[in-house]
């Protein structure tokens, strides 16, 4: 695997903002065809995280499932379907950035994180199999491992939901290291970008030079948090639901588009691409 | 570390190529600050590292540690912060170093992995910044009490060696109460990954030195050691075979079970010999 090859590939500056010429064949797609109108009504989301506060106000309600992986007594993985509550803050950010976009999606929540490190790949590989075995539309990772030991596990299943016309939303690691499922190439790699922190939530941009694909609004970003409460939060991981939200619009009103067709479309309606006369 | 079967060898000598490589990315990211001093605070950092190679410093990793936290706070301007190592049996965060006031009563400090936000960074890799933070009263309680007050703004970057992640370096309200920005997490970032190297490579220093400190005690026999840990403590000090290394040590032992005035004697030799050899080397 690449090694050495740096996740990090998109600068949250927007000094250097490209400007990337659209290709005559995308001309005529535009954002009020896309998903103007779109409220994501009819499409499932799983947040695969540190699970959701469904009572936060960012939230209202929108989760109608749980998923909870762990490694039983006897090795194998079991799924608690009950509801569960946030432990870090972090899910609820997410699922409420998500709602804030697409506000009639329905969010599942599958808590991956819990209070030990122990089995944390294969119990993260588990909720993504949960996610892709209940006919999730959209999947929002916003969290990734850097152990070399889960590299083929994560790819056959980013591969199956790939297949199976599921999007899987990614945060690329902030951190100069290697990370999937954000560095497969069927996934929406998104970071935060300084240019997508307008006032309009829709805004992203395409990266010319990825892996790192699309850059979202994720700097100094209020989401939801732990009680109730909201803080300002800079991060990939604010990014990539921002891209999940956009995803599920799109998805609402064009349910049958494929995980490249989606891509494609979004790299034609960048903030940074050209369209031309 | 005796008893270990990591080859210690093989890692010191990664370990130093990967500090040849991160003098090279420092000069790298000079051009990419805007910040002269952070070259020099980085170099002082890493060669203070190279410098606890030295055998016989038992408070080298220590120092390591305090360089790397300083060095961290020192150029984002942080007024507090802390720096976690992950504990892999107990899966717990413990307080290796901190920043603050009261940064002597939290060592040992234990954090459990997947709460807070030090917590989750540990468990998922991410960097995260927080403004704001003391509108939720529960956030990180843990460390604003801890450290003496609770933050206004965190930083919080995952320490990657290779791909597991050791620990975690969190810095707290930057000075003059801005927010750390992205361009601070993308500099830190590059930073933990130079910092996690310098703590690898004091660890396996600071184990080596401890080796050698129970050989020439007689507090470990040398059939018990491990051949990496020989190999690794051989390589230290220049020494070709591990034969030497359990000689020299043996005799120095003996030596000093002998009474004072023989291991002043023993002392005497090897400081008049060490004396000659620099004037020899100097001439």
């Amino acid at each position: 695997m690449p090694r050495q090859r740096p996740a990090w590939s998109w600068s949250s500056s927007s000094i250097e903002t490209p400007i990337m010429p659209s290709s005559g064949l995308f001309r005529s797609i535009n954002r009020q065809d896309a998903f103007g109108g779109s409220s994501g009504s009819g499409i499932k989301i799983a947040v695969i995280d540190s699970g959701i506060d469904n009572d936060h106000p960012a939230v209202a309600g929108a989760v109608r499932g749980w998923s909870e992986p762990s490694i039983k007594a006897d090795g194998e993985i079991g799924f608690i379907e009950e509801p569960h509550s946030d432990l870090s803050g972090h899910g609820t950010a997410c699922a409420g950035i998500i709602h804030s976009i697409a506000p009639d999606a329905e969010i599942y929540s599958v808590r991956v994180l819990g209070q030990r490190l122990s089995g944390k790949g294969r119990v993260f590989a588990s909720g993504l199999r949960w996610a892709i075995d209940n006919h999730m539309n959209v999947i929002n990772l916003s969290l990734g491992t850097s152990n070399a030991e889960h590299f083929s596990r994560f790819h056959e299943l980013v591969d199956e939901a790939y297949y199976r016309r599921i999007v899987l939303v990614t945060a690329a690691n902030n951190m100069p290291v290697v990370s999937f499922p954000s560095l497969y190439s069927t996934v929406i790699s998104t970071a935060c970008y300084e240019g997508a922190n307008g006032p309009d939530p829709l805004d992203f941009y395409y990266n010319p030079k990825p892996p790192v694909e699309f850059g979202a609004n994720g700097i100094d970003k209020e989401v939801a948090w732990l009680d109730g409460r909201y803080v300002t939060a800079t991060g990939n991981s604010f990014a990539a639901p921002s891209m999940t939200g956009v995803v599920a619009l799109l998805l609402s009103k064009h349910p049958t588009l494929t995980p490249f067709q989606v891509k494609s479309i979004l790299s034609s309606l960048a903030n940074n691409v050209d369209v031309g006369a | 570390m005796p008893g270990n079967d990591v080859d210690l060898e093989k890692r010191l000598a990664d370990q130093r190529y990967v500090i040849e490589q991160q003098r090279t990315q420092i000069e790298q990211l000079l051009s990419q600050h805007e910040e002269n001093g952070f070259l020099n605070l980085l170099k002082q950092a890493l060669l203070g590292s190279a410098a606890a190679e030295v055998i016989g410093a038992p408070s080298s990793y220590e120092a390591a540690l305090e360089a790397v936290l300083e060095t961290a706070g020192e150029v984002l301007n942080a007024n507090a912060g802390a720096l976690f190592l992950i504990d892999d049996e107990n899966q717990e965060l413990i307080f290796a170093v901190a920043l603050g006031e009261k940064s002597e009563e939290v060592k040992e400090f234990r954090v459990p992995v997947g709460q807070g936000i030090a917590g989750y960074v540990a468990a998922t890799g991410q960097a995260i910044s927080i403004t704001d933070a003391e509108r939720d009263p529960r956030f990180d309680k843990t460390i604003g009490e801890a450290i003496g007050y609770t933050p206004n703004s965190i930083l919080c970057i995952p320490l990657f060696l290779n791909d597991q992640i050791i620990g975690v370096l969190e810095l707290l309200d930057k000075a003059g109460g801005g927010n750390f920005t992205p361009s601070d997490m993308e500099t830190l970032g590059r930073f933990g990954s130079l910092a996690a190297h310098t703590i690898e490579e004091a660890r396996l220093s600071h184990d080596v030195s401890h080796l050698f400190r129970q050989l020439l005690r007689g507090e470990a026999r040398p059939f018990e050691v491990p051949a990496s840990s020989l190999n690794a403590l051989s390589a230290t000090l220049a020494i070709e075979s591990n034969e030497d290394i359990i000689e020299l040590a043996a005799m120095v032992h003996k030596i000093c079970q002998q009474g004072e005035p023989s291991r002043k004697l023993a002392m005497d030799i090897l400081g008049g010999l060490l004396s000659y050899m620099d004037a020899k080397s100097n001439t």
